[in-house]
C-alpha cells in the first residue's frame, strides 16, 4: 500500500521580480514561487540568483579575499567585468563605500560616475548601494538615479530616509532595496510606507539584515523564514523576493584571523565561512545571494534546493 | 532686623519662609500651593512654568524655555532655586492644575438592579454614601442617598501627589527616596479625598451622616490609602503587599470628612491593576454575559481587561499619560480652554478646532490629540511610521524640538504662544497607542482567542466619552474592531462603586470577583515586544483588518 505524501499547499506566492540587464545580457528573475524552499511541492520555476559585491573604498580587505580577486579589488570597472565574465555573477551589487569619509571620501560626483562606469562596462544588471552615511548617501542616491543609464536597484531604503531612495527610483524607473534590521514587522512596515509613495509593487526586494555564521545568522534564518511564510500565506506586502547580503561574513574572525594556526588555512576558511553562511540563507528561502568570493558565485549558483 | 527672607506665591498671596537649597517646587508643595509636575519634579517635561521675581539661581534650562521667556522671568520651578530676600514667584495658567467636571460622569450598563444598601442606619439626618473613583490624576466622588439610591452630588478634584509625578513610578520613586515620603503622599490623598467629601457635603440637597463609603483606585493608590507602602509593585514579581483590604471606619484611615463611614475599598487584581479595573468591570457587566468583552481603561496608566462570567484576564499596558495632557508639550487635561476636536482642511492644511467652553486654547487634551494626529495622518502630513511629511504650503515650523505642526497661532492661543505639535510629541502618541493596542493583543494570545471573539469593547474613563472612534481606529488606539462593537462608558470605576454602595449584591460580586481575575504581567510575556513593534506604525503593521473595520459596511 503506498501512502501520499501531504502536500501543502500555500493561497500566496512571492511576486516575481525583475532585475534588468543591459542589451545582450541576461535580466535576473527572481520569485514567482508558491512554496518554501526545500518543500517537494509547489511551482519554483526562478532559480536562486547569486550576485557578488564590487567595492569602491580604499580600505583594507581580508588577505584570503584579495589573494581570491587577484589584485582586482583596487579597480572597479575590471573588478565588476571579472564577476560577469570570469566568475559567473548573476548580478553586480556595486556598494559606493568609497563615498564614506572612513573609506575613501570620494565625492559624490565621482560616485556617480563609479556607477556609470560599472554599468557600461557589465550586461548583467547592477544593484547600487549607498556608503551608509546617512547625509552622504541623501545626496548620492539622487545623483546615482539620475546619472546610470540604465534601470538599477537602489539598495537601501530604510525608514528614515525612504521618502528619498524611493522618490530617486520613480523618477528616474529604478528599484529599491528595503531594509530593516532583522524585524519581520518592520520588513512589513517599511514596504507599506514604500508602497504608500506608489513604488510599485514588482520594483522592491526585501533584504532583511543578514548577519554572519555565528554573528546573528539564526535570527536572519527565523525572519527570512517567516517572511516567506507570512508571504505565501498571503500578505501582499512580505510576498517579496528576499535578497542576503553575506558580507557580513567576513567579518567573523573565524573567518579572517590568521593568528589561530589550529583553525586551519585562513584562505580555504574565510571562503567556507560566506558558503556556510549562503547555504543557511537559501534554505531559509532567500532569492538572492551577495557574495564576495569568486568560488561561491560558482558554488552558490544554480542550486537544486528550489 | 529686615524681613527674613522668604517667597510669595501669586495669585494666592500665600507666604514660606526660605529654605536653603530647596527648589521652589518643594517650597509650594509645603505651602500647599498647586503645580503641575508631570515628570515629578525631575525637570523632564517643562510644565512647572513661573515667573520669578528676586534672587535666584537655575531653572533657566534653554531646551525647556524659550529666550523670550527667560527674558520675561519664567524659569522651572522643580529646577530654580531661591537664593536670599525675598522672591515673589507666579505661577503661569498652563502650570495650574485644571478642575475638571467631565471626568465625573459614567455609566453602568446593567442599571435596572433592584435597590439593596450595603446597610441602612437608623439615626439622626439621612443615612450618605459616598462613591469614590482614585485616580492617578483625578479624584471624583459621587454622594448617594442611601434611603433610595439616589445620586445626590458629584465632585472632583486633581489628585495632590501630582506634584511628585503624573505617573505611579515617579511617585513610588519619591515615597522610597525621601524621609517620609510615603507619609506625606498619604497626607496630600486625605487631602484630596476631604475636599471631594467636603465638596459632596456642600452642594448636598440633603443633609444627613456619611456611613458608607465605597473606593475604587489602583493599587498603588489603594495601598497609600491604606497606609501600606507600595514599594514592592515596582519591581519584579510586582506584586502588591494586599490584594483585599478589611474594611476600616474613616478614623482609622485618618479620613476627617468622614471619620465614622465604614470604608470599602475595592480589592486589586495584581499588579498595578486595582479596583478601579474591578469596579470598571463591576459597571460594564462583562463577569455576568456569555459574550466576551474587551474594557480599555484609557487613563494616566492604561489598562486593559478580556473576559466574560467564566473567566477574565487583565494588564496594566504602562501606556503613559499622552492621552492625558502629560508627555505632550501642548497637552492638557479635558477642561475648559483645551482643544477637543480637530478637523485640518484639505486645501489649506491648516487646523481648525473647537475649544471646550469656547474661547481662545490654552492647550490640546485628550481627544484633541488623537483627532490632530489623525488627521494629520489623514491629510497626508504624517507618514505611516510617524514621522512628518514634507508638504508644500502645510503650516510646519523648526522648533527646538524639532519639526512641529502649527496648530493654533500666538495670536490665537490664550497665552499668546504657538501651539504646536513637535515630531517627539507624536513619537510619544504612537507609543502610547502602541502599548494600549498591543496590550490587548497579549490578552487576547494569552488565552488563545481571537479578536473576532470579542463581541464588545468597553472604553471606560473620561477621555473614552469624548474620543472620535474613526480617529482612534485611523491611529489605531485599539485593534481593530467594528464600530459597532465599541461602547463608551465615561467614569467606569466611579459608576462601580456607585453600584456597590446602591446594590449589597454587587459589592459581593466585586469581592468575588478580583481574585477571580488573573494578572498578566506584560514585562514577563516574551510576545509582548513583537506586538508592541507591530502596533508601532500608523494604523498597524497589520492594516488590511483595520481598513475593514472603517469601511462604512461595518460601522
Amino acid at each position: 500500500m503506498t501512502v501520499a505524501f501531504p502536500k501543502q499547499a500555500f493561497p500566496g506566492r512571492v511576486l516575481e521580480v525583475t532585475l534588468p540587464a543591459a542589451e545582450g545580457g541576461t535580466p535576473v528573475i527572481v520569485g514567482g514561487q508558491n512554496a518554501l524552499p526545500l518543500a517537494p511541492e509547489g511551482e519554483k520555476h526562478n532559480p536562486v540568483a547569486v550576485g557578488m559585491e564590487v567595492g569602491t573604498g580604499s580600505g583594507e580587505i581580508p588577505p584570503s579575499l584579495a589573494h581570491a580577486l587577484g589584485g582586482r579589488e583596487k579597480d572597479p570597472v575590471s573588478l565588476a567585468r571579472a564577476c560577469e565574465d570570469e566568475w559567473g555573477a548573476s548580478f553586480i551589487f556595486l556598494s559606493l563605500s568609497g563615498c564614506h569619509p572612513d573609506n575613501g571620501s570620494q565625492t559624490v560626483a565621482m560616485g556617480a560616475k563609479l556607477a556609470r562606469d560599472v554599468l557600461a562596462a557589465v550586461r548583467c544588471p547592477v544593484i547600487v548601494g549607498g556608503c551608509g552615511d546617512e547625509e552622504i548617501d541623501a545626496k548620492l542616491f539622487p545623483a546615482v538615479a539620475e546619472a546610470a543609464p540604465r534601470p538599477v536597484f537602489l539598495s537601501y531604503a530604510d525608514e528614515k530616509n525612504y521618502r528619498l531612495v524611493g522618490g530617486a527610483a520613480l523618477a528616474y524607473g529604478h528599484g529599491v532595496v528595503s531594509w530593516s534590521p532583522i524585524d519581520i514587522n518592520m520588513a512589513k512596515q517599511i514596504n507599506l510606507l514604500l508602497s504608500d509613495i506608489g513604488v510599485p509593487p514588482e520594483r522592491i526586494l526585501i533584504d532583511p539584515l543578514t548577519g554572519g555564521l555565528g554573528y546573528g545568522l539564526e535570527y536572519t534564518y527565523s525572519i527570512v523564514e517567516r517572511i516567506r511564510l507570512a508571504g505565501l500565506s498571503g500578505d501582499a506586502m512580505l510576498a517579496r523576493p528576499v535578497l542576503c547580503h553575506l558580507g557580513d561574513a567576513w567579518k567573523a574572525r573565524e573567518a579572517v584571523d590568521a593568528s589561530e594556526p589550529s583553525w586551519g588555512d585562513p584562505d580555504v576558511r574565510g571562503p567556507r565561512w560566506e558558503e556556510a553562511t549562503g547555504w543557511a540563507c537559501l534554505a531559509a528561502g532567500a532569492d538572492l545571494l551577495v557574495c564576495r568570493h569568486p568560488g561561491n558565485a560558482a558554488l552558490l549558483r544554480g542550486t537544486s534546493w528550489r | 532686623m529686615a524681613d527674613a527672607p522668604c517667597l510669595r506665591f501669586l495669585p494666592e498671596d500665600a507666604s514660606a519662609p526660605l529654605q536653603a537649597g530647596e527648589t521652589i517646587l518643594a517650597h509650594a508643595v509645603r505651602a500647599g500651593i498647586p503645580i503641575l509636575s508631570p515628570c515629578g519634579g525631575e525637570g523632564r517635561c517643562g510644565k512647572c512654568r513661573v515667573t520669578v521675581a528676586g534672587d535666584t539661581k537655575g531653572g533657566d534650562d534653554p531646551g525647556a524655555l524659550s529666550q523670550e521667556e527667560l527674558r520675561a522671568g519664567v524659569r522651572l520651578a522643580c529646577r530654580c532655586v531661591p537664593v536670599s530676600g525675598k522672591v515673589t514667584v507666579t505661577v503661569l495658567p498652563g502650570s495650574r492644575p485644571a478642575r475638571l467636571s467631565a471626568y465625573i460622569e459614567g455609566r453602568e450598563t446593567a442599571e435596572d438592579e433592584p435597590f439593596v444598601p450595603l446597610h441602612l442606619v437608623p439615626g439622626k439626618g439621612s443615612p450618605l454614601g459616598v462613591a469614590l473613583d482614585l485616580g492617578t490624576s483625578t479624584l471624583a466622588g459621587a454622594l448617594i442617598d442611601l434611603r433610595d439610591g439616589t445620586v445626590l452630588a458629584r465632585a472632583s478634584s486633581d489628585n495632590p501627589q501630582m506634584v511628585f509625578g503624573e505617573d505611579l513610578i515617579s511617585r513610588i520613586v519619591f515615597g522610597e527616596e525621601s524621609p517620609d515620603g510615603f507619609t506625606l503622599l498619604r497626607r496630600l490623598l486625605r487631602q484630596g479625598v476631604d475636599k471631594v467629601i467636603s465638596g459632596l457635603i456642600e452642594s448636598s440637597p440633603v443633609a444627613g451622616e456619611i456611613v458608607e463609603v465605597t473606593a475604587a483606585g489602583n493599587t498603588v493608590i489603594s495601598h497609600i490609602l491604606y497606609g501600606l507602602s507600595p514599594a514592592p509593585l515596582r519591581r519584579p514579581p510586582h506584586r502588591p503587599v494586599l490584594k483585599e483590604y478589611p474594611a476600616k471606619s474613616g478614623k482609622e484611615l485618618g479620613i476627617a470628612s468622614a471619620p465614622s463611614a465604614r470604608w470599602r475599598i475595592f480589592p486589586s487584581i495584581g499588579g498595578f491593576v486595582g479596583g478601579d479595573i474591578v469596579a470598571g468591570i463591576l459597571a460594564s457587566g462583562m463577569h455576568r454575559e456569555e459574550a466576551v468583552s474587551l474594557l480599555f481603561d484609557v487613563g494616566t496608566n492604561g489598562e486593559v481587561a478580556l473576559g466574560n462570567r467564566e473567566f477574565r484576564i487583565a494588564c496594566s499596558s504602562s501606556a503613559g499619560p499622552a492621552f492625558e495632557g502629560g508627555e505632550v508639550a501642548c497637552g492638557m487635561r479635558a477642561c475648559a480652554g483645551a482643544i477637543d476636536s480637530v478637523r485640518i482642511d484639505r486645501e489649506t492644511l491648516a487646523a481648525g478646532w473647537t475649544v471646550i467652553g469656547g474661547g481662545k486654547p490654552a492647550g490640546v487634551c485628550g481627544s484633541g490629540i488623537l483627532d490632530l494626529c489623525a488627521e494629520l495622518f489623514r491629510a497626508g502630513l504624517v507618514d505611516r511610521a510617524g514621522r512628518f511629511v514634507p508638504r508644500a504650503g502645510a503650516p510646519f515650523r523648526d522648533t527646538g524640538r524639532g519639526k512641529a505642526y502649527l496648530v493654533a497661532r500666538a495670536d490665537e492661543s490664550a497665552a499668546g504662544a504657538e501651539i504646536v505639535l513637535a515630531a517627539p510629541d507624536l513619537k510619544s502618541v504612537l507609543r502610547t497607542k502602541a502599548a494600549l493596542c498591543a496590550a490587548a493583543d497579549a490578552l487576547l494570545a494569552a488565552v488563545g482567542l481571537y479578536r473576532a471573539d470579542v463581541e464588545r469593547v468597553f472604553i471606560a474613563g473620561g477621555f473614552g466619552n469624548f474620543l472620535d472612534l474613526r480617529s482612534a481606529l485611523t491611529l489605531g488606539l485599539f485593534p481593530p474592531f467594528p464600530l459597532r462593537k465599541f461602547i463608551p462608558l465615561g467614569n467606569a470605576s466611579l459608576a462601580g462603586a456607585i453600584g456597590a454602595l446602591r446594590n449589597r449584591k454587587r459589592w459581593e460580586e466585586a469581592a468575588a470577583l478580583a481574585p477571580a481575575t488573573s494578572h498578566h504581567d506584560l514585562s514577563s510575556d516574551p510576545d509582548f515586544m513583537e506586538f508592541y513593534q507591530r502596533a508601532l506604525f500608523i494604523p498597524h503593521t497589520d492594516e488590511e483588518t483595520y481598513r475593514r473595520c472603517l469601511s462604512p459596511e461595518s460601522a
